[in-house]
């Protein structure tokens, strides 16, 4: 096994140092296209949060919600900005995106297990509200592609963080950080929810 | 089958030169800028990975079967297109094929031979339908076309033969998320597209 890995390194360094960069026209597109997409959710607090907030309380859940979180919110949120891509209005969008912070983070603070289909169910639900808010935003033309395939990487990216730090919860010392870390995110998410009320 | 595998992506990839623009790669023609357009063109790329993760899950006798298949359909669509035949609609269908094949992934489950046979039929096909140079000269047209057939069935090959190989549980988690992920970017450009 060994041996093959090394066959398999020395045949891959060999042939990325004969390889030469690629200065196609589309090049800078792409490029721009995917940086634009691993940036946009970045910039998102409130997103940003969610996102985590998911991971930690997959952490929480155990095996399968752990790993099946990452499989399946992709998806969802796909559907949900397909939503707003054509056009269609989802009712509360901005208000559901603050209150996902809320009950996400108090579901980790409180280290809520409830059955897998309905934490499913709830994060399926927030998923439809983060992508119907990100798919009015999709650039069009060719670089799409591009964008998608790193607005997806970050938010994936998001998840395995928040994954990441949710394993913590295997120590006494780290189940106590990670629930801290929800309480931080549900206020988050009424300093989120207040704002837009604010702005209504 | 690891070592003859690395030896192909060597020789992909030393087969590679800069590439400086469009249609694809700007002065690099023919079977140069055939190997170079599924392998720099996203939705390409994209459809190519999805079917090579899902084909990874097979057993191998399914994933020989149909990597035969994908092979014999890009050299069938390389004919349809030498009769002049064009498709305006192969980027779509490719992103489509997409969506089902990373789902599929993102499923983990076995999968009737007739399905799997008939996306890799599909993304063939289209594939090559949407790599046709926008100005059509037989000989140039067949060579460019050729060097699209030998980088997307390596690539499909590869990526098959490598994730297949995966027997960890993490692993093969991680080639359910990349599936996944997928189908997601290509269900979103898909919207993007069908929307303008």
């Amino acid at each position: 096994m060994t041996a093959k890995r090394a066959k398999f390194g020395i045949n891959l360094f060999v042939a990325l140092s004969i390889a030469t960069p690629a200065i196609a026209h589309t090049g800078g597109t792409i490029t721009a296209g995917l940086w634009g997409g691993v940036t946009h959710p970045l910039f998102g607090l409130d997103h940003v949060l969610a996102m985590i907030a998911v991971g930690l309380w997959g952490a929480f859940l155990g095996p399968p919600a752990i790993w099946l979180l990452p499989i399946v919110f992709p998806l969802v949120m796909a559907l949900g900005a397909v939503l707003g891509i054509v056009g269609i209005p989802l009712l509360g969008a901005e208000i559901g995106i603050a209150m996902s912070a809320i009950v996400l983070g108090a579901a980790v603070a409180l280290a809520f297990r409830p059955p897998l289909w309905m934490a499913a169910v709830l994060v399926g639900m927030f998923a439809i509200f983060h992508g119907h808010a990100h798919g009015a935003e999709l650039p069009p033309g060719a670089d799409a592609v591009a964008f998608s395939i790193g607005f997806v990487a970050a938010t994936g990216g998001l998840h395995l963080c928040g994954i990441g730090l949710g394993l913590l919860t295997r120590w006494p010392l780290g189940a106590f950080t990670v629930r801290t870390a929800g309480v931080a995110i549900a206020i988050a998410g009424v300093v989120f929810l207040s704002r837009k009320a604010w702005a209504l | 089958m690891g070592s003859i595998a690395g030896a192909m992506l060597m020789i992909l990839l030393c087969g590679m030169s800069p590439a400086q623009g469009h249609p694809v790669v700007e002065g690099v023609i023919g079977f140069r800028s055939g190997l170079l357009h599924p392998l720099l063109t996203p939705a390409h790329l994209l459809a190519l990975l999805a079917l090579g993760l899902m084909l990874s899950q097979q057993t191998g006798k399914h994933r020989n079967a149909v990597s035969i298949l994908f092979a014999a359909v890009l050299l069938a669509a390389t004919g349809a297109i030498a009769a002049a035949f064009v498709f305006t609609e192969g980027s779509n269908v490719l992103l489509a094929s997409a969506v089902v094949a990373g789902s599929l992934t993102a499923l983990s489950r076995p999968l009737p031979l007739a399905l799997t046979a008939c996306l890799a039929a599909i993304v063939a096909g289209a594939m090559q339908f949407d790599s046709v140079p926008q100005e059509i000269y037989a000989q140039p047209t067949l060579v460019s076309l050729a060097g699209t057939a030998v980088a997307a069935g390596l690539t499909v090959i590869l990526i098959a033969a490598y994730a297949g190989k995966v027997r960890q549980e993490w692993g093969r988690i991680a080639v359910r998320i990349l599936g996944s992920w997928t189908a997601a970017a290509a269900l979103l450009v898909l919207a993007s597209r069908m929307s303008r």
